[in-house]
């Protein structure tokens, strides 16, 4: 079913607003969400809307970002898109955290999306649109 | 963002989430209230009122470790919650930098 749904300007103030509506609505419907998974989510969901706003949107304000969220089987699937022209996943950014390479590891950029491979259990892209499960069920 | 400067120890404690929407500003104040290199020697990012963060408050730390560092000055966290320290952990800064609670 689906929990959340919203359409929210291009700035990161407007993230703030949402992931806090969010975190609420997750602590009434959904109250046994272990500390750490939703520490998970709430950086997953950061991430998302971020570079929405920012990569996507580029922070204009006549664009928006569409944020959607489904809850079934212990899980949370979290769809975010943008007006953007999409994005296509290449090696920088996938460069992952197996490395000893002080400049990769202090890199200033593309820090995010290897994160939410590390945290979600499934991450797709098509287009501007991505699509993340996270498991609400600790293993 | 509160600044305090105990002898040669300097602490900037965050005081919102280490998130985007608070970043700029975060930057700011650090490059108004850093003192100069001879006023302290060691500089410690207290994280114990957040519980909060993203790529771009990771992006943060990772610069103000870099500015410290090339300042040779001593660089620590202090105060970060499980969740944050397993999460530096992940990208190994604790390669770079201590973590205490």
């Amino acid at each position: 079913m689906t929990i959340f749904e919203k359409e929210i300007p291009s700035s990161f103030d407007a993230v703030q607003f949402t992931v806090d509506e969010i975190d609420v609505v997750l602590g009434e419907i959904i109250p046994a969400i272990p500390t750490h998974i939703f520490f998970k989510i709430d950086f997953i969901l950061r991430e998302l809307l971020n570079n929405a706003v920012e990569h996507g949107n580029h922070f204009q304000v006549d664009k928006r970002v569409h944020c959607r969220i489904d809850y079934s089987d212990h899980q949370l699937t979290l769809q975010v898109s943008d007006e953007g022209e999409g994005f296509s996943v290449t090696d920088d950014t996938l460069s992952t955290y197996d490395t000893d390479d002080t400049d990769i590891l202090l890199r200033d950029r593309n820090r995010g999306y290897p994160l939410l491979l590390e945290m979600a259990k499934t991450v797709v892209v098509i287009g501007s649109k991505v699509l993340v499960t996270i498991d609400l069920i600790e293993r | 963002m509160e600044k305090k400067l105990y002898d040669n120890q300097v602490i900037f404690s965050i005081t919102e989430g280490l998130t985007a929407n608070y970043v700029q500003s975060f930057q700011q104040f650090l490059e108004k209230e850093l003192p100069e290199a001879n006023e302290f020697e060691e500089f410690v990012l207290d994280l114990q009122q957040n519980s909060r963060i993203d790529s771009t408050g990771v992006t943060f730390v990772i610069n103000v470790y870099k500015k410290i560092k090339a300042m040779n000055k001593t660089f620590s966290v202090i105060g970060a919650n499980e969740d944050v320290q397993n999460l530096f952990c992940l990208m190994k800064l604790d390669k770079f930098f201590t973590m205490k609670n």
